[in-house]
């Protein structure tokens, strides 16, 4: 890898995790259900993944995540912990699956499964560390949905994005 | 549209889509008629309340004094001290297996099903 190219992945990371923090941010303040985020700042974590691989695909992701919680003033608050437990073990997957599923899978399908572990892992771990009452996982059904929701419409973006400008980055030798 | 998905995003989605209903069957499954609403604080079980009888009364946590309410058979938190207020926003549960949490505040209040509920009491407080 030469220098300028080295400079040019350095530069789309770091634009990548600004733009997933300004979403992360931002959906923070929509005042819809209590515990329902669309999870927009996902879609920095999928493009990293499509665009550079796993290894960026978790800076985008934890970068997002650690200022995100900065931002809000809620760094090692229960919310925080929930966030990184789901962001990383849905950065994961996604990254094992698009490695694996490439075929199978277009990057919405790639979303909608992180999106789903990202809620499920959340409750589990909301479950083992904070409330420790079985009755957490009532909320199964709805975590799912909403999950395969969102997972679906920020992987929709993802798609539209890599597609308008996924072509004229000239990253894929990269990778 | 067709261009975003392939075939394996749709088996996906429709897979997923059966589990969240077959969790959902077996959340209701599980859950008989209400008939007792069970309130724990840091996963001790401190009061039980009948659905049939209507009563205000708190419990303490670490932040304070929760309030839970009983009335027409549900019960809801209509006050807390906890800073996010999710708790409130819950609203009222009635079915067994329902549950109202409070995370900063440490506080559960569960509906349990009516099967060997003929007790004769107001309530129990443990």
């Amino acid at each position: 890898m030469t220098g300028s190219r080295a400079t040019y992945r350095l530069v789309l990371l770091s634009m990548l995790s600004a733009c997933g923090l300004i979403l992360f941010v931002f959906e923070s303040f929509l005042p819809l259900l209590p515990w329902f985020r669309p999870g927009l700042g996902n879609i920095a974590t999928i493009l990293a993944l499509l665009l550079f691989g796993f290894g960026d695909a978790l800076k985008v992701t934890v970068l997002r995540i650690m200022l995100g919680a900065l931002i809000l003033g809620r760094l090692f608050t229960p919310v925080f912990v929930f966030a990184l437990c789901g962001g990383l073990a849905s950065a994961i997957v996604m990254a094992v699956v698009y490695r694996y599923g490439k075929k199978v899978f277009s990057p919405v399908g790639i979303s909608v499964l992180g999106a789903v572990v990202h809620n499920m892992v959340q409750l589990f771990v909301a479950y083992l560390l904070f409330v420790k009452s079985i009755e957490i996982f009532i909320f199964t059904p709805i975590f799912l949905v909403a999950g395969i929701a969102t997972g679906a419409l920020t992987g929709l973006i993802a798609s539209m994005v890599m597609e308008k400008a996924g072509k004229r980055l000239p990253v894929n030798e990269y990778s | 549209m067709k261009r975003y998905f392939t075939q394996g995003d749709i088996i996906l989605i429709a897979v997923l889509l059966v589990l969240s209903l077959l969790s959902l069957g077996a959340i209701r499954f599980l859950g008989v008629s209400g008939k007792h609403a069970v309130v724990g604080v840091d996963n001790r079980r401190v009061l039980e309340l009948p659905l049939d009888h209507d009563i205000v009364t708190t419990v303490t946590g670490p932040l304070g004094e929760t309030v839970i309410k009983v009335g027409n058979g549900a019960v809801c938190i209509p006050e807390s001290p906890c800073p996010d207020k999710y708790c409130v926003h819950m609203g009222h549960i009635s079915h067994a297996g329902e549950i109202l949490v409070c995370v900063p505040n440490h506080i559960i209040v569960r509906i349990t099903g009516g099967k060997n509920d003929d007790k004769a009491f107001d309530g129990v407080v443990e």
